[in-house]
Formats: structure tokens, sequence, C-alpha cells
């Protein structure tokens, strides 16, 4: 089908024309519709509670803990706050042993599908690393040996370790690190916060992705834009220097994120999965585009880097790749 | 709102979102359902099983895939179910989509070619069918309110009423919507 390529307003006035003539599409009747949404809203309303008495299960320990807390404190006179319990937060991926400890609670170990509150600190050691989706929008994955509070849905507390933000669809602006040598705002981005664990000459380092940052620290801001890392000194001094987003450094991000599904994804989906997290940006072509839509993959790629798995999905759709600059290539075998 | 937030918030238990998200993909899905069985009680049962088989995994679903291709996948599942349990096994033509029906885009090919045929009438219908196809396939509410303001004639601001945003935002959507409506159907 073809739209013709005028200016907007003829082009705008052949859409409307045509929406028009093919009138509003055939709606299912009211009845019809009560019927299937009482049938799904009472198995929504089941899953719900389910995750609700799992999430109270793994956190039933520390809730014990701190009403003993709040108990022991109103003897002695104290006015102590109840702790925030409202969901801001879902863990999506678990890679090894992280612990959550919610609000002045005992540490648990942090499961997939587990809510997330406010107030909660969560804990990564040498070999494990996290995926954590914010309620509203965006993603956030924590590295091995990290320590990092979400205060709420916008603001990560970081003590130490590195933390990565995609912050996806969610309004630029919406969140900000906190850490000891400063305070980190999204601009619409991904980007990783690294904070004292490295180098004690450098407590805080800041990469950019995709998008900007700025980062404000004893009464001056400094801009971080796509593509450079902000090296914030203990003397004050900040520098910049430039990032590859495709470079080796940000492999642990993959790492840290929970495997992409490759089972009945198209080929298109999965391209752009490894494009994203690869830091690559793919050369499109129709026909290429087309076949991506239209083929659908088998299989599982669980713990391989992008770069595997595209070697090892690719050939299975005759297809071969190169990365040159940044550029990802495909072409027939 | 777009899907994954939706997705999130209702996976929290946030009854608005639930709503949000039957009022926006049950009609579509019913619709996916309708063109591959002809039948409107088994299309409601197979949507129906559909949604219910959504809610129990909506957790898995990332983003990667749109959601409505996400539900889809699970939907086509229980259409190839619902036709085997009857016997009826799979039909090839049936499980057209607009991603892999040769058949729906080769009679839109001969309709683009024009010309005074006797099936005029019915090359008309084709292309409402492709047009509403495309308008089902679009991303979020977009072909909903392509819909509202070309086929049903509803102005910015009930459309924005509707969608519970500002003026600023619908026409923004709008303005989207229509590139993304010229980008699907010229891709047919």
């Amino acid at each position: 089908m073809t739209l013709h390529h005028t200016p907007d307003s003829d082009s705008d006035f052949e859409v409307a024309q045509l929406i028009r003539a093919a009138g509003s599409r055939p709606a299912p009747d009211a009845e019809r519709a009560t019927r299937v949404h009482e049938a799904v809203a009472r198995e929504w309303r089941a899953q719900a509670r389910a995750r609700h008495m799992r999430r109270l299960t793994a956190s039933g320990v520390s809730l014990l803990a701190a009403a003993a807390a709040v108990f022991l404190a109103m003897r002695a006179g104290s006015t102590v706050a109840q702790p925030a319990l409202a969901p801001i937060a879902t863990v999506v991926a678990a890679h090894g042993d992280v612990t959550m400890e919610i609000a002045g609670g005992r540490a648990a170990a942090a499961a997939v599908g587990q809510t997330i509150a406010a107030g909660s600190n969560i804990r990564t050691n040498d070999g494990s690393r996290a995926t954590v989706t914010l309620i509203d929008g965006g993603e956030l994955r924590i590295d091995a040996k990290t320590v990092a509070t979400l205060v709420d849905a916008h603001t990560i507390h970081l003590e130490r370790g590195a933390i990565y933000i995609d912050s996806g669809a969610s309004t630029p602006g919406r969140f900000t690190v906190r850490t000891a040598s400063g305070t980190v705002r999204d601009i619409g981005t991904r980007f990783e916060v690294r904070a004292g664990d490295h180098d004690l000459r450098v407590p805080l380092s800041i990469k950019v992705r995709d998008g900007a940052v700025q980062l404000e620290r004893a009464g001056r801001i400094d801009r971080a834009l796509e593509g450079t890392e902000l090296l914030a000194r203990a003397d004050g001094t900040v520098s910049t220097k430039f990032v590859n987003p495709f470079a080796a450094d940000w492999a642990w991000t993959t790492a840290a994120a929970p495997p992409f599904i490759v089972e009945n994804a198209t080929l298109e989906a999965f391209l752009q999965w490894a494009a994203r997290e690869g830091g690559w940006t793919i050369e499109w072509s129709d026909p290429l585009r087309q076949r991506a839509r239209t083929t659908i993959l088998h299989g599982a790629i669980d713990g391989l880097t992008p770069a595997d798995a595209l070697d090892a999905v690719l050939p299975t759709c005759g297809l071969s790749r190169g990365v040159v600059n940044g550029r990802l290539r495909l072409r027939p075998l | 709102m777009d899907d994954r937030t939706l997705t999130a918030r209702a996976l929290h238990g946030d009854a608005q979102a639930f709503n949000d998200l039957f009022e926006i993909y049950f009609p579509r899905l019913f619709r996916f359902a309708l063109r591959r069985v002809a039948d409107e009680d088994m299309a409601e049962d197979i949507v129906q099983s559909t949604l219910i088989k959504a809610m129990r995994s909506l957790s898995s679903w990332r983003g990667e895939a749109s959601l409505f291709t996400w539900l889809c996948t699970i939907c086509r599942h229980e259409v190839h179910d619902h036709l085997q349990r009857l016997g009826r096994g799979p039909e090839v033509a049936s499980l057209s989509s607009i991603d892999d029906a040769p058949e729906v885009r080769a009679a839109l090919e001969a309709l683009s070619a024009g010309g005074d045929s006797p099936e005029r009438a019915l090359e008309r219908a084709e292309i409402s069918g492709a047009v509403q196809l495309v308008l089902d396939h679009l991303p979020g509410r977009y072909g909903d309110v392509l819909e509202w303001k070309y086929a049903q004639g509803l102005s910015v601001a009930e459309i924005a009423a509707r969608l519970r945003t500002s003026i600023k935002a619908a026409e923004s959507t709008l303005t989207r919507a229509r590139l993304a409506f010229r980008e699907g159907y010229s891709s047919l």
C-alpha cells in the first residue's frame, strides 16, 4: 500500500480520508465485554493476591523485627514513624546472592517477582547482580559489590558500587541518584553511576550511554552528554573523557539483566534487544526489516553476551554480521 | 501512560491500570481472534483464555515486543488449541495476520493497481479491512485516537478527555499516530 509522501497537510488529509472511508472498527458487544472482563479481572485479582502473599512471606521476618522495634520504642515514650511499605519496584532478575533489607528490617534473599517497598536497601556481593523495574517506568540494574537504597520510585541512594539506569519511556528528569560525592539527575538517558569502590582519588564516575545527565555537587553543576564519562575527583575537580556506547565496560549491565526470551520472538525484536544491549546501531534496509518482522525465532540464549547471541542466532536465519564503528551490518550468508 | 507503566501498575494491584489494559486490548484481540475463527462465541472464549493466561505471566513481558504482539502470540496458540479440540486442525488461511498474510498482501497489491473492475465494492471492503487491521496493530492507543478523530469525528478536546490527558498531549498523540499509521499502511 502506498501513501504519497506529499507535504504533511496533504498526507494527513489522505490519512484522514482513508480512515473516514474505512469507518469505525467493529466492536465486540457490551455483554460480551462484561463477561470476559469479569472472568479476567477475577484472575488478575487472584494473581495480585498471590503476589501480595509472596511479598508478605518474604518480608515477614523483617516486619516482625520492625514491629518489635516500634513496640520497644513506644514503651520508651518515643514517637516512631511507621515504615513505608508502598511497593515501588519489582525484581526482574537476581543473579547470585542478592539481599534486600526493608526499612531497618532483617536482610532477606531477593527473588524474581518480589516487589520492593520504598526505603529498601539492596546489596550484591562479589558475584551477584540484579535488575529491578520501577513502578513509574524505567529500569535499574545493579552491579556486583553494590549497596544502594531505593528511597522512592525516582530516587536511589548509592552508597557504593555501580548502578545503571535505563529511564526508558519515562519522563526525562525523573531519576535522581544521590551519592556521598554529589547528586546525579537524568535528562532522558541510559547511564551508569559508580561510587567509591574503585579509586579513592575518583570517588564518583558517571558514564552516559544515551542522552545526558547532570551532576550537582557543592553548588556546581556539570553536565555529561552521550558517549562521555564524567570523573568527579576527591579534590573537587571534574573532568570528562570519551566512552564508547559499545565498549566492553558496559557488559556487566547485560549480565545483570533478565535473559532475552528468544522463543517465539521476532528476529526484529531480537536484533533490537542485541543492538540496545550492545550499544550498536542497526543498519536497516527495507528488505531486512521486512524479513526481521516476519521471522519467528526458537530456542534460548541465556547467559550469552549480545555479540555471542548474534553469532548463535543469525546463521539460523541465513544471516551474518559485521560491526564497524558501532554500526551493526547484516548480510545474507 | 505507556504499556510498561500500565503493566507495572496492574502488577502492583492498580485496578484502573488493569481496566485500561482491558479496554485497550480486549477489542483488538477479539477482532484478531474473530478474523481467524469467524465465530463470535468462539472468539470470546479464545480471548478470555488468552487474557487469563496473560494475567498469569504478565510479569514475564519485558517490552522487547509490543504488548499487543505478545498478546497475539498467546492468542495464536489459543486459536490453534481451540481448532484442534474441534477437530478442525490448524488452517493456514485462518491463521493469517498483518505479519504473515501473503493473501492479504496480494489482494492489496492488486487493489493498488486501480481500475474499474466489477469487484470494486469488494475491493473497497478489502481496503477498509486493511485500514482497520493497521489501526489494530498500531502501538498503544494510536488506533483509537485516529478512529475517534476521523471515523467518529471527535474533537481534540474530547479525545483528550477520553485519554485523561491535556489537549496538547492529545494533539501530540494524534501527530505520532498519523505517522505510525502512514508507516504501517505503507508497509502493507
